[in-house]
């Protein structure tokens, strides 16, 4: 036998050899979605892949081969991921505001394949995931825009779901009128009053009139209709591709970007650690304390001795029982550790009810403009 | 008074709630402790041994340390019965330098009491859990022996504590064994004096009640050296020191005479590799002497995973961070020895 029929018959064995490690990757790969839509986390996780191919490159031997088996690898996760999509593509993803709104922004960045479900409120887009009619709910944590923030915290501590996702969305407004209108042509503007009131410095320069309007996505749309060339909304880039609107203007806020935060609401708990490094985990309690002078005090110091640095920590009237207070707090650390496991046990004993809401990693979506 | 009061701390009873002894776990401290009670009645004539760590510093050695022990007791079982020492707090000379786990549960940070106590029940829980030895504890501070009340089957009261009016009533109120040291001076008549008080039923303040003590008949003495006025160590564990305890135990009429000897400390002058010497001349004496044998309980052992001990911030494994110990092969040595003597 030649050289050359050799080499072959070594690829071709190489072949069928990885032709099955192949299925068996992509049924791991199978798995993975199917846990992901259970517990609402997304597809892409850029953390789990960078370490995946910094551990596995150092597995080759050959110098001159790592570049190409790099690539190979980025190649072998970008078909798996695409495979995990298609499996996802049939998922429903509850939220709640309309077309436009950075809740829907949210939504589809963190699930593209997936089917968006809009709700008339946080309450249904909950209850939806509780009755199996969505896989997950995406629900804003901190939000100036999607005014009662409250009732998401109220359905945290009063539903069955859990939170394994945090979103960052920086929110960027822009200056949105009909196609063919200008700037300079623009009297009035129209948006949420907290987005008027982030960019009350660019109004004011530039002498405009702000209404206020209920939210972003309808200001648009409001735009749209009355087809005034001197009206213009402040909402989102991604409004204005949704409404057919022209950009007029962009960076027109006061100062930097904000940030809204949203929960993706899952069935399922993680339990077990996820791939992030442990500074990035953080986890949401609630509870209510005993009523009694010091019980809130004696909470935040068994916190604190477990060395956990709390993020916030707010209070909410429990609506059952008049001017008596739950408390929902956010924390950074890793509270599916020895630790952690050792901090819940111990406030369970002094408070009268404790629930851990989730622990999560955030997902910051960049901000490409 | 210029105390910063910087936040309450749970009590007992919600700690206890926090970390639970399982069904198991008692019933095994139930049984360590009838085995302790049978030899201080004179029910059994088995040897205790109270050995250990001069301080539990961290949870990972000492209860790997403990594992060990676990094994070393199966096979000596008809003769002794091992106590482990987990020494969570420390008195120090001058109040400076490494107080114990519940101070610092990390040796290099500051002291943090809250997760001090949280460590201290854990680890006893711990040990109890694994190995089913309930094991001893200095009371240092009587006030807190409630977080441990339910996992500990001795208490020591150190030679420093044993002329505190405090430390004499709370052991007057405990169904477990307390030794009670000599005074760092040599006075016999002041751990008699202690005796007296913990097997005599008190009525006090206790963590904030009025409490009636019921006395203790299982409180008994440690000898544990001395120092002379010069400052050098003076042993009392000699055939002369025991006969003379045997003696002020006939005339104080107090009930079930007993001392659990330490091989340790001013008897050794901390020269800790001289425990196994010392072990031996005890047992040596209990044969000379009916009454010596009546009265010599046990021994208290100094004892850890590696031989003698390095600065707090040291950093090997299993090694004291106090008073230096004989490491793990001389232990397990000593007590095969010792099994054999008896």
């Amino acid at each position: 036998m030649d050289d050359l029929s050799r080499n072959r018959e070594i690829i071709d064995s190489v072949d069928e050899e990885m032709a099955r490690l192949f299925e068996k990757r992509m049924q791991a790969g199978a798995a993975i979605a199917q846990y992901k839509k259970e517990h609402g986390l997304p597809v892409k996780d850029r953390t789990r892949e960078d370490a995946l191919i910094e551990k596995n490159r150092k597995r080759i031997e050959n110098a001159e081969y790592e570049a190409y088996y790099v690539s190979f690898l980025k190649g072998m996760i970008d078909i798996s991921c695409r495979y995990q999509e298609k499996l996802l593509s049939g998922m429903k993803v509850a939220y709640s505001g309309v077309e436009g709104s950075f809740a829907h922004i949210a939504a589809r960045t963190m699930f593209h394949e997936a089917s968006l479900v809009c709700k008339n409120d946080f309450n249904q887009a909950y209850r939806s995931v509780e009755l199996g009619e969505c896989d997950c709910a995406v629900l804003p944590l901190e939000n100036s825009y999607a005014g009662e923030v409250n009732a998401v915290m109220d359905l945290a501590f009063q539903g069955s779901l859990f939170v394994n996702q945090v979103i960052d969305l920086p929110v960027r407004h822009y200056l949105l009128g009909i196609p063919g209108s200008t700037r300079e042509g623009i009297k009035t503007v129209i948006s949420h009053p907290q987005a008027l009131l982030q960019c009350s410095d660019y109004i004011c320069s530039h002498g405009f009139t702000a209404q206020e309007f209920g939210n972003t996505a309808l200001a648009a749309r409001r735009v749209k209709e009355l087809g005034d060339a001197s009206l213009a909304a402040i909402a989102s880039k991604e409004t204005a591709g949704l409404m057919g609107l022209t950009i007029l203007d962009d960076k027109i806020q006061d100062s930097g970007i904000n940030t809204t935060r949203f929960a993706v609401f899952s069935g399922a708990s993680e339990g077990a650690p996820s791939s992030a490094g442990k500074d990035e985990e953080s986890f949401i309690l609630v509870f209510t304390v005993k009523n009694e002078a010091g019980a809130l005090a004696q909470t935040l110091n068994i916190i604190g001795s477990h060395g956990y640095n709390m993020r916030s920590l707010r209070s909410r009237p429990m609506k059952e029982l008049l001017w008596n207070y739950y408390f929902f707090i956010e924390a950074e650390g890793n509270i599916n550790s020895q630790n952690g496991q050792d901090m819940l046990k111990e406030l369970s004993v002094i408070c009268a009810r404790l629930k851990l809401v989730g622990s999560y990693k955030t997902y910051r979506i960049e901000d490409n403009s | 008074m210029n105390l910063d009061f910087k936040r309450e701390l749970p009590s007992a009873r919600v700690v206890k709630e926090m970390y639970p002894l399982s069904n198991e776990a008692a019933a095994s401290k139930r049984a360590n402790d009838t085995a302790l009670q049978d030899i201080f009645y004179g029910r059994s004539d088995k040897f205790i041994l109270v050995i250990g760590p001069c301080s539990a510093d961290r949870a990972d050695a000492v209860l790997e340390y403990i594992t060990r022990l676990r094994e070393v007791q199966d096979r000596v079982s008809d003769k002794i019965v091992i106590i482990p020492r987990i020494y969570t707090n420390k008195p120090r000379t001058t109040g400076a330098g490494y107080k114990g786990m519940l101070h610092q549960p990390d040796p290099e940070s500051e002291p943090d009491m809250l997760k001090g106590i949280m460590a201290i029940r854990k680890l006893h829980l711990q040990a109890l859990e694994n190995t089913g030895f309930s094991c001893a504890d200095e009371m240092l501070y009587p006030e807190n022996h409630s977080y441990l009340s339910d996992v500990l089957s001795y208490v020591a009261v150190g030679a420093r504590s044993v002329e505190n009016q405090m430390h004499r009533l709370t052991s007057s109120g405990l169904d477990i064994p307390v030794g009670m040291k000599n005074p760092t001076g040599g006075m016999l008549s002041v751990m008699m004096n202690a005796l007296t008080a913990a097997q005599a039923s008190h009525t006090f303040v206790y963590s904030g009640w009025e409490v009636v003590s019921k006395g203790n008949p299982l409180a008994h003495a440690i000898l544990r050296g001395y120092s002379h006025k010069s400052g050098h160590s003076a042993p009392n564990y000699h055939y002369e020191d025991l006969i003379f305890l045997h003696e002020l135990y006939e005339e104080s009429g107090l009930k079930n005479p007993a001392v659990i000897v330490d091989t340790n400390h001013s008897n050794s002058d901390k020269q800790y590799d001289q425990q196994p010497r010392i072990a031996k001349e005890i047992l040596h004496s209990m044969r000379l002497s009916g009454d010596i044998k009546k009265l010599v309980k046990g021994l208290m052992i100094e004892s850890y995973l590696v031989d003698g001990s390095q600065k707090p911030d040291g950093g090997v494994y299993g090694q004291s961070i106090t008073d230096p110990c004989i490491g793990w092969e001389k232990t397990e040595k000593m007590i095969y020895e010792i099994a054999d003597l008896l």
